[in-house]
């Protein structure tokens, strides 16, 4: 009978882990992962700090911070990535599974598969699931050296628990609760004996005062048992709450499983009889049949809970990994495709940065929602809070580096730096401080992400090209960032920046279309009318259409002929410019409202539209 | 029978085991003493080597001071050498040179107020170097055995850092506060005469509020409670705070921190200082007072000093500007008398002028000996610490003359204390590579003159080439600091339940004193 169930589970493995693999191939993509900040925003600092972790003072659980930080860096790689995942998901199973055959469960052998897909749905969300996962695995290989230990010496199998729960503790603290209920379970189902599973559970009650107080003496007893549990989530979100549901389940899984059923075993064990309620589900086809629906039940019901939450973070990872791949036309493609509501304004900021990098940023500014601080992110407004900091300054540093305000793009790494372990902040760091010209601060950055094995090569590569010494020299991205960057000093206050970048450096492009793309997005035409003309002094070979447009609508409330600065009007614009106004006043009485859908379906994306709504077509749904 | 030949196998795999290990020992690199042959070329210049500086002066207690070179080499090989001939030699196949613990204590306590030379060699292309001697001297004082400072990220958000202390002598460092699980901030530390003895660290927190944490040793059991500064009159933010050496009050100040950002220029951002004020919490009265000169309206009062006789608060002060005038502000070092017994304030003086010192006079810090006064001289400001070009100087107390040092790099020295002996000082340096800063210390001798810094050792010899984290308010003590996180967190817990119970009285604001001191 238990091979015939083993048999079984073998079919599943053989068919569910390669589809593990290339789910995680195609789907999931490991590097762009490993580049997400989000995927390092809820684990500690310690985790993946490969500089920090092994110099960080003994705490409990640091063997499983070692680990994921020393697998970490292989999801770089797509394949090492994928295999790594798919082998850990595997032993994580194996293990499960390995336990659940060791108490006789056999019949509940499918549990084993469930935390493997929650493992997926967390990679699905962009939620790592390393540290529960290592710290699980290690939970469970001393779950199984109890078991196995526990019947080769039985009398020595109360020293033996205390001396592993110690140890579980020490190396693997998240999964300590797991592994002193898993035991305690063995003790009842294995040997029925209540009494002694009460006296295990009491030691296990000691172990971690005795332990912390003993080994990690800087811990308070509250924090010695306060470790042991993953930290409740402050938000009310899929994506937050998800790793504890993996705990959890994974948990009661094992749990569940090894009483054989929540009603049969457990009425089994105190009655001394099979209860006939449960005979039914003893015929084992019908138990097969019911194991099976019941997880496809919960991965149904799992799937449709995420899928919200799945759908708005795969376009950021996405976009991410694109940008800081400088690949513009992933990204845009990405942004083409992508629900207007799932994209954020962090994500439009790259998609402007995208824009300007395929000169199209003052042509198809309004083709994608434009928010009043998308183009711009503000790391230094003082309302900004912690979190909603993070996000601007993992998304906002790259633009403003690229701008040339070198120092907003530093206290942007920096504090991005202080949220998690965040590489791309290392790497940006180092560009700044080379710009700087403070080369040791940039070396020391460059060594540190050289820790990192997923960044190793880079980091190599990038000191080699700057070179050795007090004489640095610059790659051409550093010499033109420090060509544009600001050099005269004073406060940061708000958007008069692009106009300080600009005024400084007459050749800083980039400044100046973001410039006229701010006045455009706060439609404001009297300052960008200010600014048109330097157009010629970037030897535009026409006026972007936009930027016509607006001057077209301030030429008409002025009632006179728009100035053009020397450029011949556009028919494109002057096409639009008249449909505009016959539809808006010929055929709706100059009524807006009214001739809101005509013209957002005529002219949606064109600057008359925005300036009469204050939003493009892009941003419909939303308005609506 | 089996079971001799089982013992036999095991015999065997032994004698092959030992004999695989003998010949593997040879390529082992720090067994490998391999050093230069007769042919080497000199290279007539100091070697690069980091973190380590050249020509200081060292305590005798110290740990080894690991460093890296930073030549061109496959192997390298450095001899240290006193009068008596070679001292210690390591051979390494990496720059990175990790000095055994045991050899280098022994040869300092033998080497104790002498100099010791130290050889780099590198061996490049079949060929070794030799560079210039590099003297250092191991002097007669030791230093205090423990250091606390503060580890944090460079960042103006607080969410992963700590207060730690390190045992100078050896490479041990322990948490004394850390805030991961609190999300607090712990500010600026300060202690009664070089002894945890007496310690206050500021909190601040969004879950326990601002409490300024004091541990005292009392009865040899150490306290640490969290007392509520808030009165009607006091915002309850403490800054910077100075024991009285009576162990009977605390100096401290209260500041109106906020954060400029600027467009260029080496740092980033700066502290702006809002409004700032001294006070004088009296610890058996639980009661904070001021007076009416340590608490205008338009001038900035800060970093509170007491002198060694306790009669004596120095400060800085400033006028107060507007944000705008940052560059302009610039203080004076300034002292107010005090009589301890009848707990009353005297006359106000000027010690020295932003103008006479060349900048802003700041962190007044009192030698043990009550001789010199350890400050800072920064462009401009009442924050030092991200202020490119802060200096340390000395002021001597009897002739209030200023002697400014020179550092050598363009970056910030601040942070700074004194050694209970008096002979070493401590302070926070970004020298390094103008970012990160470190802890260095630097001798004074009996002269007050101070000499070429060094760095904090660590373990790894390349541990300062990779650590992003910054070091901030090293203070030099005598005994470690007992405290530990479990108390800290049930006096937070305490202070949380009945802060509004446990709230300091104030002393009415005398005449002339703003509403909020």
């Amino acid at each position: 009978m238990a091979r015939v169930f083993v048999s079984r589970t073998i079919i599943a493995d053989c068919i569910l882990f390669p589809t593990f693999f290339l789910c995680m191939w195609f789907w999931v993509n490991p590097p762009s992962l490993y580049y997400y900040p989000g995927f390092f925003l809820n684990v500690t600092v310690e985790t993946y700090a490969p500089w920090f972790i092994t110099g960080a003072p003994a705490y409990p659980g640091k063997l499983t911070d070692l680990i994921v930080s020393f697998l970490t860096p292989f999801l770089a790689g797509p394949w090492a990535g994928a295999v790594i995942i798919t082998v850990i998901a595997f032993v994580m199973c194996w293990l499960l599974g390995r336990f659940l055959v060791n108490i006789g469960a056999h019949n509940v052998l499918e549990l084993k598969f469930v935390p493997g897909a929650l493992m997926l749905m967390q990679l699905g969300l962009v939620v790592n699931p390393l540290p529960a996962v290592v710290s699980i695995i290690l939970g469970l290989t001393f779950v199984l050296l109890y078991q196995v230990a526990g019947r080769l010496a039985a009398r020595w199998r109360w020293v033996l628990f205390v001396f592993l729960s110690a140890a579980v503790y020490s190396l693997a603290i998240q999964s300590f609760v797991a592994f002193a209920a898993l035991c305690i379970v063995l003790e009842i189902a294995e040997r029925r004996d209540c009494r002694s599973a009460c006296v295990q559970a009491a030691l296990a009650a000691l172990v971690p005062l005795a332990v912390g107080g003993i080994f990690f003496p800087l811990y308070s007893p509250f924090d010695a048992y306060g470790h042991c549990v993953p930290n409740f989530p402050n938000t009310w979100s899929v994506t937050a709450w998800l790793p504890l549901v993996f705990w959890i389940v994974s948990l009661l899984i094992a749990i569940v499983a090894a009483f054989h059923g929540p009603i049969g075993r457990v009425a089994a064990i105190l009655t001394g009889k099979i209860p006939r309620s449960a005979s039914i589900v003893r015929h084992s086809a019908i138990r097969g049949i019911l194991m099976s629906a019941l997880i496809a039940l919960f991965a149904s019901g799992a799937v449709w809970m995420c899928r919200g939450a799945a759908l708005r973070s795969r376009p950021g990872v996405v976009i991410n990994y694109a940008m800081l791949t400088r690949n513009w036309d992933v990204l845009l493609g990405e942004a083409e495709k992508t629900p207007q509501r799932f994209l954020t304004p962090y994500h439009i900021n790259a998609v402007d940065r995208a824009l300007y990098y395929k000169g199209r940023l003052l042509e198809d500014l309004f083709k994608v929602p434009q928010y009043q601080n998308s183009l711009l992110l503000f790391p230094f407004a003082k309302s900004t809070g912690p979190t909603e900091g993070f996000q601007n300054f993992i998304w906002g540093g790259w633009t403003w580096f690229d701008l040339g305000l070198v120092n907003v793009a530093e206290h942007c790494a920096l504090e991005a730096l202080t949220e998690c372990y965040y590489p791309q902040g290392l790497q940006l760091l180092s560009k700044i401080y080379f710009v700087k010209n403070m080369p040791q601060a940039g070396r020391m950055c460059l060594a540190a992400l050289g820790k990192d094995g997923g960044y190793r090569q880079w980091a190599k590569a990038y000191a080699d090209s700057i070179g050795a010494g007090s004489a640095v020299s610059l790659t051409p991205e550093l010499r033109n960032i420090r060509s544009v960057a600001i050099t005269s000093e004073f406060v940061l206050a708000d958007t008069s920046l692009l106009a300080a970048l600009v005024r400084e450096n007459p050749g800083n492009r980039m400044a100046f279309e973001y410039l006229i793309a701010w006045n455009l997005v706060t439609r404001n035409v009297d300052s960008l009318v200010r600014y048109a003309e330097l157009f010629h002094a970037f030897k535009y070979p026409k006026i972007p259409l936009l930027v016509e447009e607006a001057l077209l609508l301030r030429g008409a409330f002025g009632g006179n002929r728009p100035a053009l600065f020397g450029y011949t009007p556009s028919d494109e614009a002057e096409a639009a410019f008249s449909k505009f106004f016959t539809i808006l006043f010929t055929n709706h009485n100059g009524k807006p409202d009214e001739a809101f859908d005509d013209l957002a379906e005529s002219c949606g994306y064109s600057y008359f539209f925005y300036y009469t709504y204050g939003f493009s077509k892009a941003m419909i749904n939303e308005k609506k | 029978m089996k079971k001799n030949k089982a013992a036999k196998a095991f015999r065997t795999v032994l004698r092959f085991g030992l004999l695989f290990l003998c010949a593997l020992a040879p390529l082992c690199t720090k067994c490998a003493r391999v050093g230069p042959t007769a042919d080497i070329r000199v290279v007539n210049r100091l070697p690069d080597i980091f973190p380590y500086s050249h020509g200081t002066i060292i305590p005798p207690n110290i740990a080894p001071l690991n460093f890296v070179i930073q030549e061109q080499g496959e192997r390298f090989f450095v001899a240290f050498s006193g009068q008596g001939g070679k001292l210690l030699a390591i051979s390494s196949r990496t720059p990175s040179i990790a000095i055994p613990s045991g050899k280098w204590k022994e040869m300092l306590s033998r080497e104790r107020g002498r100099c010791i030379g130290v050889d780099v060699f590198c061996r490049a292309n079949n060929v070794w170097h030799k560079y210039r001697t590099v003297w250092d001297t191991v002097a007669l004082d030791s230093i205090d055995r423990f250091v606390a400072y503060r580890k944090i990220p460079v960042c103006e958000y607080w969410k992963a850092m700590g207060m730690y202390q390190r045992d100078v002598q050896d490479f041990t460092e322990k948490i004394v506060f850390q805030n991961k699980s609190n999300n607090a901030c712990f500010n600026c530390h300060s202690f009664l005469n070089n002894t945890p003895a007496g310690m206050v660290v500021e909190v601040r927190s969004p879950l326990f509020g601002t409490p300024m944490m004091l541990g005292r040793l009392i009865n040899n059991k150490y306290e640490l409670r969290a007392v509520n500064t808030t009165t009607q009159y006091s915002s309850g933010k403490v800054g910077f705070t100075s024991w009285h050496p009576a162990g009977t009050m605390i100096a401290f100040s209260m500041n109106r921190f906020e954060m400029l950002y600027y467009t260029a220029g080496a740092e980033p951002r700066a502290v702006f200082d809002r409004s700032g004020d001294v006070a004088l919490y009296d610890i058996a009265k639980n009661e904070i007072s001021s007076s009416p000169d340590l608490s205008r309206t338009d001038r900035i009062e800060t970093m509170p000093e007491w002198s060694r006789d306790g009669r004596f608060l120095y400060f800085c002060s400033a006028p107060q500007l507007p944000e705008n005038q940052y560059r302009d502000v610039r203080c004076d070092l300034m002292r107010i008398a005090f009589d301890p017994r009848a707990k009353s304030w005297g006359r106000l003086d000027t010690v020295v002028t932003a103008q006479q010192a060349g900048g802003s006079v700041l962190q007044p810090r009192m030698s043990p000996d009550g001789r010199f006064i350890l400050v800072n001289i920064a462009p401009y400001g009442d924050f030092p610490v991200d202020k490119v070009g802060t200096r340390l100087g000395l002021i001597d107390v009897k002739t209030s003359a200023l002697r400014v040092c020179a550092s050598g790099v363009p970056w910030t020295d601040s942070w700074h204390g004194w050694s209970s002996s008096g002979r070493w000082i401590v302070f926070n340096s970004k020298r390094l590579n103008g970012r990160f800063s470190a802890v260095c210390f630097s001798y004074v001798d009996s002269a007050g003159a101070m000499h070429s810094p060094f760095v904090l050792p660590q373990k790894d010899p390349s541990f300062y080439g990779s650590s992003v984290f910054a070091y901030n308010v090293p203070e030099c003590l005598t005994a470690a600091i007992p405290v530990t996180t479990g108390q800290a967190r049930t006096a937070l817990g305490e202070y949380r339940k009945k802060s509004s119970a446990d709230a300091v009285t104030a002393a009415s604001a005398k005449q002339g004193a703003r509403d909020e001191f």
